[in-house]
Protein backbone atom coordinates (compact mmCIF):
# COMPACT_ATOMS: atom_id res chain seq x y z
CA UNK A 1 0.00 0.00 0.00
CA UNK A 2 1.36 3.37 -1.45
CA UNK A 3 2.01 5.82 1.57
CA UNK A 4 2.54 9.74 1.52
CA UNK A 5 6.01 9.03 2.28
CA UNK A 6 6.40 8.71 -1.58
CA UNK A 7 4.99 12.13 -2.27
CA UNK A 8 7.49 14.13 -0.89
CA UNK A 9 9.78 16.44 -1.84
CA UNK A 10 13.20 16.78 -1.21
CA UNK A 11 12.13 19.94 1.70
CA UNK A 12 8.99 22.15 2.42
CA UNK A 13 8.09 25.54 0.90
CA UNK A 14 7.82 26.87 4.48
CA UNK A 15 8.41 30.50 5.44
CA UNK A 16 8.63 31.72 9.26
CA UNK A 17 5.62 33.39 11.07
CA UNK A 18 7.54 36.70 10.62
CA UNK A 19 7.48 36.69 6.86
CA UNK A 20 5.20 38.89 4.80
CA UNK A 21 2.48 37.92 2.16
CA UNK A 22 5.26 38.89 -0.72
CA UNK A 23 8.11 36.53 0.79
CA UNK A 24 4.87 33.52 0.39
CA UNK A 25 4.26 34.46 -3.36
CA UNK A 26 8.26 34.53 -3.81
CA UNK A 27 8.13 31.21 -2.07
CA UNK A 28 5.42 29.59 -4.14
CA UNK A 29 6.78 31.50 -7.18
CA UNK A 30 9.86 29.68 -6.81
CA UNK A 31 8.84 26.05 -5.77
CA UNK A 32 5.28 25.61 -7.38
CA UNK A 33 2.98 23.99 -5.40
CA UNK A 34 -0.83 24.40 -3.76
CA UNK A 35 0.83 25.95 -0.38
CA UNK A 36 3.71 27.60 1.78
CA UNK A 37 3.93 25.94 5.32
CA UNK A 38 4.27 28.44 8.21
CA UNK A 39 6.45 27.87 10.93
CA UNK A 40 7.59 29.53 14.28
CA UNK A 41 10.50 28.40 16.32
CA UNK A 42 10.29 25.02 14.16
CA UNK A 43 6.99 23.68 14.84
CA UNK A 44 4.13 24.09 12.09
CA UNK A 45 1.80 26.39 12.73
CA UNK A 46 -0.47 26.61 9.41
CA UNK A 47 -0.34 27.27 6.01
CA UNK A 48 -0.50 30.09 3.33
CA UNK A 49 -2.47 28.83 0.12
CA UNK A 50 -2.02 29.72 -3.03
CA UNK A 51 -5.51 30.21 -3.32
CA UNK A 52 -5.77 32.82 -0.37
CA UNK A 53 -3.19 34.72 -1.70
CA UNK A 54 -4.71 35.23 -4.91
CA UNK A 55 -7.71 36.19 -2.94
CA UNK A 56 -5.47 38.81 -0.84
CA UNK A 57 -4.60 40.35 -4.00
CA UNK A 58 -6.85 43.41 -5.08
CA UNK A 59 -8.73 42.84 -8.18
CA UNK A 60 -8.27 44.38 -11.33
CA UNK A 61 -10.38 47.86 -10.32
CA UNK A 62 -8.07 48.82 -7.66
CA UNK A 63 -7.24 52.48 -7.05
CA UNK A 64 -3.96 51.53 -6.07
CA UNK A 65 -0.87 51.22 -8.63
CA UNK A 66 0.80 47.91 -8.88
CA UNK A 67 3.82 49.06 -6.81
CA UNK A 68 1.36 50.22 -4.02
CA UNK A 69 0.19 47.04 -4.13
CA UNK A 70 3.19 45.33 -3.19
CA UNK A 71 4.68 47.83 -1.13
CA UNK A 72 1.18 46.91 0.95
CA UNK A 73 1.71 43.13 0.67
CA UNK A 74 4.86 43.63 2.32
CA UNK A 75 3.48 44.84 5.33
CA UNK A 76 1.18 42.26 6.00
CA UNK A 77 1.89 39.44 7.72
CA UNK A 78 1.57 35.46 6.83
CA UNK A 79 -0.29 35.41 10.21
CA UNK A 80 -3.46 37.60 8.27
CA UNK A 81 -4.23 34.70 5.82
CA UNK A 82 -2.36 31.64 7.62
CA UNK A 83 -5.05 28.68 7.71
CA UNK A 84 -4.39 27.37 11.30
CA UNK A 85 -7.50 24.29 11.36
CA UNK A 86 -5.29 22.44 9.15
CA UNK A 87 -5.17 18.31 8.42
CA UNK A 88 -2.31 16.49 9.47
CA UNK A 89 -1.40 13.40 8.92
CA UNK A 90 1.84 10.68 9.08
CA UNK A 91 4.59 9.64 6.51
CA UNK A 92 2.35 6.23 6.86
CA UNK A 93 -0.79 7.51 5.85
CA UNK A 94 -1.82 5.57 2.94
CA UNK A 95 -1.92 7.89 -0.04
CA UNK A 96 -5.62 6.97 -0.77
CA UNK A 97 -6.60 8.78 2.85
CA UNK A 98 -4.70 11.49 2.12
CA UNK A 99 -6.12 12.13 -1.10
CA UNK A 100 -9.62 11.75 0.41
CA UNK A 101 -8.84 14.53 3.77
CA UNK A 102 -7.38 16.85 0.06
CA UNK A 103 -10.84 16.51 -1.49
CA UNK A 104 -12.74 16.66 1.52
CA UNK A 105 -11.04 19.82 3.13
CA UNK A 106 -10.06 21.89 -0.14
CA UNK A 107 -6.89 22.40 1.28
CA UNK A 108 -3.41 20.60 0.81
CA UNK A 109 -2.71 18.73 4.23
CA UNK A 110 0.53 18.80 6.72
CA UNK A 111 2.63 15.76 6.76
CA UNK A 112 4.23 15.61 10.40
CA UNK A 113 6.75 13.45 11.79
CA UNK A 114 6.36 13.64 15.55
CA UNK A 115 5.88 17.39 16.10
CA UNK A 116 7.87 18.38 12.67
CA UNK A 117 6.48 18.82 9.48
CA UNK A 118 8.27 16.83 7.01
CA UNK A 119 6.08 17.48 3.93
CA UNK A 120 2.95 19.33 2.11
CA UNK A 121 0.39 16.71 0.12
CA UNK A 122 -1.71 18.56 -1.76
CA UNK A 123 -3.84 18.29 -5.34
CA UNK A 124 -0.77 18.91 -7.48
CA UNK A 125 1.36 16.20 -5.81
CA UNK A 126 -1.95 13.81 -6.00
CA UNK A 127 -2.79 14.42 -9.86
CA UNK A 128 0.68 13.70 -10.34
CA UNK A 129 0.30 10.31 -8.48
CA UNK A 130 -2.91 9.51 -10.28
CA UNK A 131 -0.28 9.92 -13.40
CA UNK A 132 1.89 7.88 -12.01
CA UNK A 133 -0.78 4.68 -10.88
CA UNK A 134 -2.86 5.08 -13.94
CA UNK A 135 0.23 4.75 -16.41
CA UNK A 136 1.68 1.70 -14.16
CA UNK A 137 1.00 -1.33 -16.13
CA UNK A 138 -1.13 -3.70 -13.47
CA UNK A 139 0.28 -7.37 -12.60
CA UNK A 140 -2.30 -10.07 -14.31
CA UNK B 1 -10.13 5.09 -15.92
CA UNK B 2 -11.65 6.85 -18.88
CA UNK B 3 -12.96 10.19 -18.10
CA UNK B 4 -16.48 9.95 -19.21
CA UNK B 5 -16.75 7.62 -15.88
CA UNK B 6 -15.62 10.66 -13.76
CA UNK B 7 -17.06 13.82 -15.57
CA UNK B 8 -19.95 16.11 -14.02
CA UNK B 9 -22.24 18.27 -15.14
CA UNK B 10 -21.71 22.19 -14.36
CA UNK B 11 -24.00 24.14 -12.07
CA UNK B 12 -24.80 26.47 -15.10
CA UNK B 13 -23.81 28.92 -18.46
CA UNK B 14 -22.65 32.07 -17.93
CA UNK B 15 -21.65 34.66 -20.08
CA UNK B 16 -18.13 35.87 -19.79
CA UNK B 17 -19.71 39.75 -20.42
CA UNK B 18 -21.47 38.48 -17.22
CA UNK B 19 -20.68 40.62 -13.81
CA UNK B 20 -18.48 38.69 -11.86
CA UNK B 21 -20.58 39.49 -8.53
CA UNK B 22 -23.65 37.77 -10.02
CA UNK B 23 -21.49 34.50 -11.04
CA UNK B 24 -20.02 34.94 -7.46
CA UNK B 25 -23.08 34.83 -6.16
CA UNK B 26 -24.44 31.73 -8.18
CA UNK B 27 -20.96 29.61 -7.48
CA UNK B 28 -21.95 30.40 -3.58
CA UNK B 29 -24.85 28.54 -3.67
CA UNK B 30 -23.36 25.82 -5.36
CA UNK B 31 -19.77 25.18 -3.22
CA UNK B 32 -18.64 22.27 -5.05
CA UNK B 33 -19.91 23.72 -8.50
CA UNK B 34 -18.60 25.29 -11.38
CA UNK B 35 -20.48 27.45 -14.31
CA UNK B 36 -19.49 26.85 -18.45
CA UNK B 37 -18.02 30.02 -19.20
CA UNK B 38 -19.35 31.18 -22.71
CA UNK B 39 -18.45 34.02 -24.92
CA UNK B 40 -20.21 34.62 -28.35
CA UNK B 41 -21.55 31.77 -28.49
CA UNK B 42 -18.20 29.51 -27.74
CA UNK B 43 -17.53 27.83 -24.54
CA UNK B 44 -14.06 28.91 -23.97
CA UNK B 45 -13.49 27.82 -20.14
CA UNK B 46 -14.71 26.81 -16.65
CA UNK B 47 -15.37 29.13 -13.64
CA UNK B 48 -14.98 27.81 -10.16
CA UNK B 49 -15.04 29.58 -6.87
CA UNK B 50 -11.22 29.67 -6.03
CA UNK B 51 -11.01 31.86 -10.20
CA UNK B 52 -14.00 34.25 -8.37
CA UNK B 53 -12.45 34.73 -5.03
CA UNK B 54 -8.72 35.89 -7.10
CA UNK B 55 -10.14 38.03 -9.35
CA UNK B 56 -12.76 39.70 -6.80
CA UNK B 57 -11.85 42.26 -4.28
CA UNK B 58 -9.16 41.89 -2.03
CA UNK B 59 -9.56 39.51 1.19
CA UNK B 60 -7.36 41.92 3.26
CA UNK B 61 -9.72 45.09 4.59
CA UNK B 62 -6.90 47.85 4.37
CA UNK B 63 -6.23 46.93 0.66
CA UNK B 64 -9.93 46.22 -0.10
CA UNK B 65 -10.53 50.13 0.71
CA UNK B 66 -9.39 50.65 -2.44
CA UNK B 67 -11.60 48.62 -4.37
CA UNK B 68 -15.17 50.75 -4.49
CA UNK B 69 -18.44 48.72 -5.20
CA UNK B 70 -18.88 51.08 -7.99
CA UNK B 71 -15.70 50.53 -9.62
CA UNK B 72 -15.70 45.88 -8.64
CA UNK B 73 -19.50 46.30 -10.30
CA UNK B 74 -17.88 46.49 -13.49
CA UNK B 75 -15.57 43.39 -13.05
CA UNK B 76 -16.92 40.72 -15.30
CA UNK B 77 -16.44 36.86 -15.38
CA UNK B 78 -13.75 37.12 -18.48
CA UNK B 79 -11.73 39.12 -15.96
CA UNK B 80 -11.97 35.89 -13.63
CA UNK B 81 -10.54 33.22 -16.03
CA UNK B 82 -7.38 32.09 -16.12
CA UNK B 83 -5.90 31.73 -19.90
CA UNK B 84 -7.69 29.43 -21.84
CA UNK B 85 -9.57 26.29 -21.07
CA UNK B 86 -8.51 23.08 -20.60
CA UNK B 87 -10.31 20.90 -22.72
CA UNK B 88 -9.73 16.98 -23.31
CA UNK B 89 -12.04 14.54 -25.64
CA UNK B 90 -14.51 12.19 -23.90
CA UNK B 91 -11.80 9.03 -24.46
CA UNK B 92 -9.39 11.05 -22.61
CA UNK B 93 -7.85 9.05 -19.42
CA UNK B 94 -7.45 10.26 -15.77
CA UNK B 95 -3.90 10.78 -15.83
CA UNK B 96 -4.07 13.16 -18.97
CA UNK B 97 -6.06 15.13 -17.96
CA UNK B 98 -4.58 15.16 -14.62
CA UNK B 99 -1.34 16.21 -16.40
CA UNK B 100 -3.30 18.37 -18.82
CA UNK B 101 -4.49 19.93 -15.36
CA UNK B 102 -1.62 20.20 -13.49
CA UNK B 103 0.67 21.15 -15.85
CA UNK B 104 -1.55 24.51 -16.82
CA UNK B 105 -2.68 25.28 -13.31
CA UNK B 106 -6.22 24.74 -13.92
CA UNK B 107 -8.97 23.73 -11.62
CA UNK B 108 -11.53 21.43 -14.04
CA UNK B 109 -11.58 20.42 -17.62
CA UNK B 110 -14.11 20.75 -20.51
CA UNK B 111 -14.86 17.12 -21.62
CA UNK B 112 -15.74 17.65 -25.38
CA UNK B 113 -17.30 15.03 -27.65
CA UNK B 114 -16.56 16.37 -31.05
CA UNK B 115 -17.63 20.33 -31.24
CA UNK B 116 -20.19 19.88 -28.25
CA UNK B 117 -19.01 20.35 -24.20
CA UNK B 118 -20.86 17.30 -22.55
CA UNK B 119 -19.26 17.65 -19.46
CA UNK B 120 -16.42 19.00 -16.86
CA UNK B 121 -13.90 16.99 -14.65
CA UNK B 122 -12.53 18.90 -11.83
CA UNK B 123 -9.21 18.12 -9.42
CA UNK B 124 -12.00 16.97 -7.06
CA UNK B 125 -13.01 14.12 -9.63
CA UNK B 126 -9.81 13.08 -10.41
CA UNK B 127 -9.07 12.84 -6.23
CA UNK B 128 -11.99 10.59 -6.23
CA UNK B 129 -10.58 8.43 -8.58
CA UNK B 130 -7.17 8.39 -7.68
CA UNK B 131 -8.79 7.51 -4.01
CA UNK B 132 -10.68 5.09 -5.83
CA UNK B 133 -7.68 3.44 -7.90
CA UNK B 134 -5.80 2.87 -4.87
CA UNK B 135 -8.39 1.33 -2.82
CA UNK B 136 -8.84 -1.57 -4.95
CA UNK B 137 -5.55 -2.94 -3.99
CA UNK B 138 -6.43 -2.10 -0.30
CA UNK B 139 -9.87 -2.12 0.85
CA UNK B 140 -11.61 1.57 2.04
CA UNK B 141 -12.41 2.13 4.97
CA UNK B 142 -14.29 4.60 7.28
CA UNK B 143 -11.18 6.44 9.40
CA UNK B 144 -12.97 8.55 11.89
CA UNK B 145 -16.65 8.23 13.28
CA UNK B 146 -18.44 10.23 15.42
CA UNK B 147 -20.99 8.51 18.41
CA UNK B 148 -23.32 10.54 19.62
CA UNK B 149 -24.13 9.44 22.65
CA UNK B 150 -25.72 10.04 26.61
CA UNK B 151 -24.60 8.62 29.75
CA UNK B 152 -28.27 8.40 30.34
CA UNK B 153 -31.15 6.10 28.54
CA UNK B 154 -33.21 8.36 26.24
CA UNK B 155 -36.51 8.88 25.95
CA UNK B 156 -38.79 7.75 23.20
CA UNK B 157 -37.79 5.07 20.39
CA UNK B 158 -37.12 2.53 22.58
CA UNK B 159 -33.39 2.00 21.46
CA UNK B 160 -31.38 3.40 24.54
CA UNK B 161 -27.58 4.57 24.50
CA UNK B 162 -26.25 0.96 24.70
CA UNK B 163 -26.89 -0.23 21.30
CA UNK B 164 -26.02 3.50 19.81
CA UNK B 165 -22.61 2.51 21.59
CA UNK B 166 -22.62 -1.28 20.70
CA UNK B 167 -23.26 0.00 16.76
CA UNK B 168 -20.87 2.71 16.60
CA UNK B 169 -17.90 0.93 18.51
CA UNK B 170 -18.68 -2.09 16.15
CA UNK B 171 -18.15 -0.23 13.09
CA UNK B 172 -14.90 1.47 14.39
CA UNK B 173 -13.73 -1.96 15.02
CA UNK B 174 -14.45 -3.27 11.87
CA UNK B 175 -12.93 0.02 10.09
CA UNK B 176 -9.70 0.09 12.47
CA UNK B 177 -11.44 3.67 12.97
CA UNK B 178 -10.80 6.01 15.74
CA UNK B 179 -13.75 6.65 17.09
CA UNK B 180 -14.86 9.70 19.35
CA UNK B 181 -17.98 9.31 22.01
CA UNK B 182 -19.87 12.97 21.83
CA UNK B 183 -22.65 14.21 24.56
CA UNK B 184 -24.05 17.18 24.19
CA UNK B 185 -25.27 18.20 27.82
CA UNK B 186 -27.91 21.39 27.82
CA UNK B 187 -27.10 24.59 29.29
CA UNK B 188 -28.49 25.41 32.83
CA UNK B 189 -31.89 26.36 32.90
CA UNK B 190 -31.97 30.57 32.90
CA UNK B 191 -34.60 29.95 35.94
CA UNK B 192 -32.56 27.55 38.23
CA UNK B 193 -29.02 30.05 37.14
CA UNK B 194 -30.76 33.02 38.33
CA UNK B 195 -31.59 31.49 41.69
CA UNK B 196 -27.68 30.78 42.10
CA UNK B 197 -25.35 33.03 44.59
CA UNK B 198 -22.82 35.15 41.96
CA UNK B 199 -20.57 32.71 39.83
CA UNK B 200 -22.48 29.96 41.11
CA UNK B 201 -23.64 28.89 37.76
CA UNK B 202 -19.95 28.36 36.37
CA UNK B 203 -19.16 26.28 39.40
CA UNK B 204 -22.32 23.75 38.63
CA UNK B 205 -21.50 24.18 34.45
CA UNK B 206 -17.85 22.72 35.48
CA UNK B 207 -19.32 20.44 38.20
CA UNK B 208 -21.88 18.80 35.66
CA UNK B 209 -19.30 18.60 32.70
CA UNK B 210 -16.82 16.48 35.14
CA UNK B 211 -19.43 14.54 35.94
CA UNK B 212 -20.87 14.11 32.28
CA UNK B 213 -17.05 13.11 31.12
CA UNK B 214 -16.68 10.72 33.77
CA UNK B 215 -19.81 9.08 32.73
CA UNK B 216 -19.00 9.19 29.21
CA UNK B 217 -15.82 7.65 30.41
CA UNK B 218 -17.04 4.63 31.99
CA UNK B 219 -19.35 3.82 28.88
CA UNK B 220 -15.78 2.86 27.30
CA UNK B 221 -15.59 -1.06 27.43
CA UNK B 222 -11.79 -1.87 28.53
CA UNK B 223 -9.69 -3.77 26.40
CA UNK B 224 -11.16 -2.98 23.25
CA UNK B 225 -8.48 -2.37 20.20
CA UNK B 226 -10.33 0.61 18.83
CA UNK B 227 -9.31 4.12 19.94
CA UNK B 228 -12.09 6.07 21.42
CA UNK B 229 -11.53 9.60 22.88
CA UNK B 230 -14.65 11.04 24.41
CA UNK B 231 -16.10 15.07 24.37
CA UNK B 232 -18.73 16.73 26.25
CA UNK B 233 -19.69 20.01 24.45
CA UNK B 234 -22.53 22.09 26.53
CA UNK B 235 -25.56 23.55 24.31
CA UNK B 236 -27.53 23.26 21.44
CA UNK B 237 -27.31 19.35 20.61
CA UNK B 238 -27.45 19.63 15.94
CA UNK B 239 -24.61 22.53 16.48
CA UNK B 240 -22.47 20.62 18.90
CA UNK B 241 -22.42 17.11 16.99
CA UNK B 242 -21.68 19.26 13.39
CA UNK B 243 -19.35 20.97 15.17
CA UNK B 244 -17.53 18.52 16.72
CA UNK B 245 -18.08 16.08 13.08
CA UNK B 246 -16.09 19.21 11.92
CA UNK B 247 -13.70 18.98 14.20
CA UNK B 248 -12.80 15.17 13.73
CA UNK B 249 -13.12 15.60 10.41
CA UNK B 250 -15.92 12.37 10.93
CA UNK B 251 -16.78 9.84 8.10
CA UNK B 252 -20.04 9.14 9.78
CA UNK B 253 -22.00 9.74 12.42
CA UNK B 254 -23.99 7.39 14.25
CA UNK B 255 -26.91 8.94 16.37
CA UNK B 256 -29.69 7.42 18.68
CA UNK B 257 -33.08 9.13 19.85
CA UNK B 258 -36.10 9.19 17.30
CA UNK B 259 -35.10 8.51 13.61
CA UNK B 260 -37.56 10.78 12.57
CA UNK B 261 -37.08 13.35 15.11
CA UNK B 262 -36.57 17.19 14.01
CA UNK B 263 -32.91 16.44 16.06
CA UNK B 264 -31.90 13.78 13.42
CA UNK B 265 -33.05 15.30 10.94
CA UNK B 266 -31.77 18.66 11.02
CA UNK B 267 -28.22 16.85 11.83
CA UNK B 268 -28.68 14.62 8.70
CA UNK B 269 -29.86 18.04 6.55
CA UNK B 270 -26.24 19.72 7.90
CA UNK B 271 -24.08 17.05 8.30
CA UNK B 272 -20.84 17.18 5.75
CA UNK B 273 -21.01 13.44 6.18
CA UNK B 274 -23.72 10.87 6.06
CA UNK B 275 -25.70 9.83 9.18
CA UNK B 276 -26.66 6.52 10.79
CA UNK B 277 -29.94 7.06 13.09
CA UNK B 278 -30.02 3.88 14.81
CA UNK C 1 -27.41 -3.54 4.04
CA UNK C 2 -30.61 -2.45 1.63
CA UNK C 3 -30.06 0.59 -0.58
CA UNK C 4 -32.78 2.63 -1.98
CA UNK C 5 -31.37 4.13 -5.22
CA UNK C 6 -32.78 6.35 -8.38
CA UNK C 7 -31.52 7.25 -11.52
CA UNK C 8 -30.44 10.40 -10.04
CA UNK C 9 -28.28 9.64 -6.77
CA UNK C 10 -27.43 6.16 -7.53
CA UNK C 11 -23.87 7.19 -8.16
CA UNK C 12 -23.87 9.21 -5.16
CA UNK C 13 -24.60 6.39 -2.41
CA UNK C 14 -22.80 3.02 -3.64
CA UNK C 15 -19.16 4.70 -3.35
CA UNK C 16 -20.54 5.13 0.62
CA UNK C 17 -21.96 1.61 0.43
CA UNK C 18 -18.93 0.40 -1.26
CA UNK C 19 -16.46 2.26 1.89
CA UNK C 20 -18.85 0.94 4.84
CA UNK C 21 -19.41 -2.38 4.01
CA UNK C 22 -15.76 -3.20 2.58
CA UNK C 23 -13.74 -4.21 5.35
CA UNK C 24 -16.29 -6.71 6.74
CA UNK C 25 -17.28 -8.26 3.28
CA UNK C 26 -21.09 -7.31 3.97
CA UNK C 27 -24.22 -8.07 1.26
CA UNK C 28 -25.88 -5.09 -0.53
CA UNK C 29 -28.84 -5.14 -2.07
CA UNK C 30 -29.95 -2.36 -4.36
CA UNK C 31 -33.35 -1.35 -4.46
CA UNK C 32 -35.04 0.48 -7.32
CA UNK C 33 -38.77 1.07 -6.54
CA UNK C 34 -40.81 2.25 -9.82
CA UNK C 35 -44.59 3.94 -10.03
CA UNK C 36 -47.04 1.23 -10.76
CA UNK C 37 -46.83 0.37 -14.38
CA UNK C 38 -50.02 1.65 -16.92
CA UNK C 39 -51.44 -0.26 -19.53
CA UNK C 40 -50.71 2.20 -22.66
CA UNK C 41 -53.44 3.02 -25.05
CA UNK C 42 -54.57 4.83 -28.05
CA UNK C 43 -57.63 5.29 -29.97
CA UNK C 44 -58.93 3.59 -27.32
CA UNK C 45 -57.00 0.42 -28.00
CA UNK C 46 -54.72 -1.31 -25.36
CA UNK C 47 -50.93 -0.95 -27.40
CA UNK C 48 -48.61 -2.46 -24.14
CA UNK C 49 -50.72 -3.96 -21.25
CA UNK C 50 -49.52 -3.13 -17.94
CA UNK C 51 -47.94 -6.03 -16.88
CA UNK C 52 -46.00 -6.20 -20.16
CA UNK C 53 -44.91 -2.37 -19.19
CA UNK C 54 -43.82 -3.13 -16.11
CA UNK C 55 -41.96 -6.37 -17.27
CA UNK C 56 -40.42 -3.99 -19.65
CA UNK C 57 -39.82 -1.14 -16.99
CA UNK C 58 -37.99 -4.20 -14.85
CA UNK C 59 -36.17 -5.14 -17.42
CA UNK C 60 -34.43 -1.50 -18.01
CA UNK C 61 -33.99 -1.26 -14.30
CA UNK C 62 -32.26 -4.06 -13.76
CA UNK C 63 -29.46 -3.29 -16.25
CA UNK C 64 -29.45 -0.15 -14.80
CA UNK C 65 -28.25 -1.56 -11.79
CA UNK C 66 -26.10 -3.92 -13.17
CA UNK C 67 -23.40 -1.67 -13.76
CA UNK C 68 -23.89 -0.64 -9.92
CA UNK C 69 -23.74 -3.95 -8.81
CA UNK C 70 -20.97 -5.47 -10.63
CA UNK C 71 -18.82 -3.02 -8.86
CA UNK C 72 -19.45 -4.02 -6.04
CA UNK C 73 -18.86 -7.06 -6.63
CA UNK C 74 -15.88 -6.44 -8.25
CA UNK C 75 -14.82 -5.05 -4.25
CA UNK C 76 -15.24 -8.53 -2.74
CA UNK C 77 -19.02 -7.54 -1.58
CA UNK C 78 -21.91 -9.85 -1.89
CA UNK C 79 -24.43 -7.17 -3.78
CA UNK C 80 -27.78 -7.84 -5.65
CA UNK C 81 -30.34 -5.96 -7.47
CA UNK C 82 -34.19 -5.49 -6.83
CA UNK C 83 -37.10 -3.97 -8.52
CA UNK C 84 -40.18 -2.81 -7.08
CA UNK C 85 -43.44 -1.24 -7.97
CA UNK C 86 -45.16 1.04 -5.43
CA UNK C 87 -44.85 3.75 -3.47
CA UNK C 88 -41.32 4.07 -2.35
CA UNK C 89 -41.22 4.52 1.31
CA UNK C 90 -43.77 1.30 1.49
CA UNK C 91 -41.79 -0.95 -0.81
CA UNK C 92 -38.17 -0.33 0.63
CA UNK C 93 -39.19 -1.07 3.95
CA UNK C 94 -41.40 -3.99 2.75
CA UNK C 95 -38.34 -5.29 0.95
CA UNK C 96 -36.08 -4.97 4.14
CA UNK C 97 -38.70 -6.84 6.04
CA UNK C 98 -38.43 -9.62 3.30
CA UNK C 99 -34.98 -9.62 2.98
CA UNK C 100 -33.99 -9.27 6.68
CA UNK C 101 -32.11 -6.25 5.93
CA UNK C 102 -29.56 -4.98 8.96
CA UNK C 103 -29.64 -1.54 7.89
CA UNK C 104 -31.25 0.61 4.92
CA UNK C 105 -29.21 3.52 3.11
CA UNK C 106 -31.10 6.22 1.56
CA UNK C 107 -30.13 9.29 -0.40
CA UNK C 108 -31.86 12.73 1.03
CA UNK C 109 -32.93 15.33 -1.39
CA UNK C 110 -34.26 17.70 1.56
CA UNK C 111 -36.48 20.39 0.74
CA UNK C 112 -35.40 23.58 1.66
CA UNK C 113 -36.35 26.47 3.55
CA UNK C 114 -40.36 26.56 4.81
CA UNK C 115 -40.44 23.70 2.36
CA UNK C 116 -39.21 22.07 4.50
CA UNK C 117 -41.43 21.62 6.91
CA UNK C 118 -44.34 21.05 4.59
CA UNK C 119 -42.88 18.11 2.44
CA UNK C 120 -43.36 14.79 4.12
CA UNK C 121 -40.09 13.11 1.61
CA UNK C 122 -39.51 9.27 1.56
CA UNK C 123 -36.70 9.74 3.76
CA UNK C 124 -39.05 11.17 6.41
CA UNK C 125 -41.38 8.03 6.00
CA UNK C 126 -38.24 5.56 6.12
CA UNK C 127 -36.66 7.37 8.95
CA UNK C 128 -39.98 6.86 11.25
CA UNK C 129 -40.92 3.32 10.09
CA UNK C 130 -37.86 1.75 9.68
CA UNK C 131 -36.93 -1.22 11.86
CA UNK C 132 -33.78 -1.27 11.40
CA UNK C 133 -30.94 1.05 11.10
CA UNK C 134 -31.41 4.16 8.43
CA UNK C 135 -27.90 5.59 6.81
CA UNK C 136 -28.60 8.59 4.91
CA UNK C 137 -26.71 10.51 2.40
CA UNK C 138 -27.19 13.70 0.78
CA UNK C 139 -27.46 14.22 -2.75
CA UNK C 140 -25.47 17.73 -2.62
CA UNK C 141 -23.99 19.49 -0.29
CA UNK C 142 -22.07 16.28 1.47
CA UNK C 143 -18.39 14.87 0.70
CA UNK C 144 -18.49 12.04 -1.49
CA UNK C 145 -16.86 8.60 -0.37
Amino acid sequence: METVSTLLGYDTPAVDADATLVDAETVLRARGGDAVAVERGGRFRGLVLADDLAAARPSMATTLTFGEVNGALMRIPVTAIMRRDVATIALETPIAEAARLVRDTGTPVAVLAGDSLVGLVGPHDLLAALERVEEDPRPE
Amino acid sequence: MPIKTLMRSPSGVVEATESLAIATRRLASEPDGCLLVRNRGRVVGVLTMADVRAAGPSTIPTLAAYESPSLTAHLTVADALRGEGVVVPLNAAAADVARALRTRQQRAALVADGADVVGVVTTEDLLSALTERLERDSPPRLARLLVAVSPSPTVGGGRGTRTVLDIGLEIGRRHGATVTLLHVMRRLSPRIAEGLPVGGDSDVQRWRLAGARASLARLVPTGIETTVRTAVRAGEVVDAVLAVAAETLADLIVMGGRRGSALVRETICRARCPVLAV
Amino acid sequence: MLVLVDGSTAWRVVPWIRRLLAPAGGDARLLLVLPPARAVTAAGRTIVFADQQEQSERLAAHFFLSGFVSRLCGEGLAASAEVRFGKPAAATLEAARDWGADAIAVVDSPARGWRRWFTRTVVDEILNHSPVPVLVTRASGQRAA
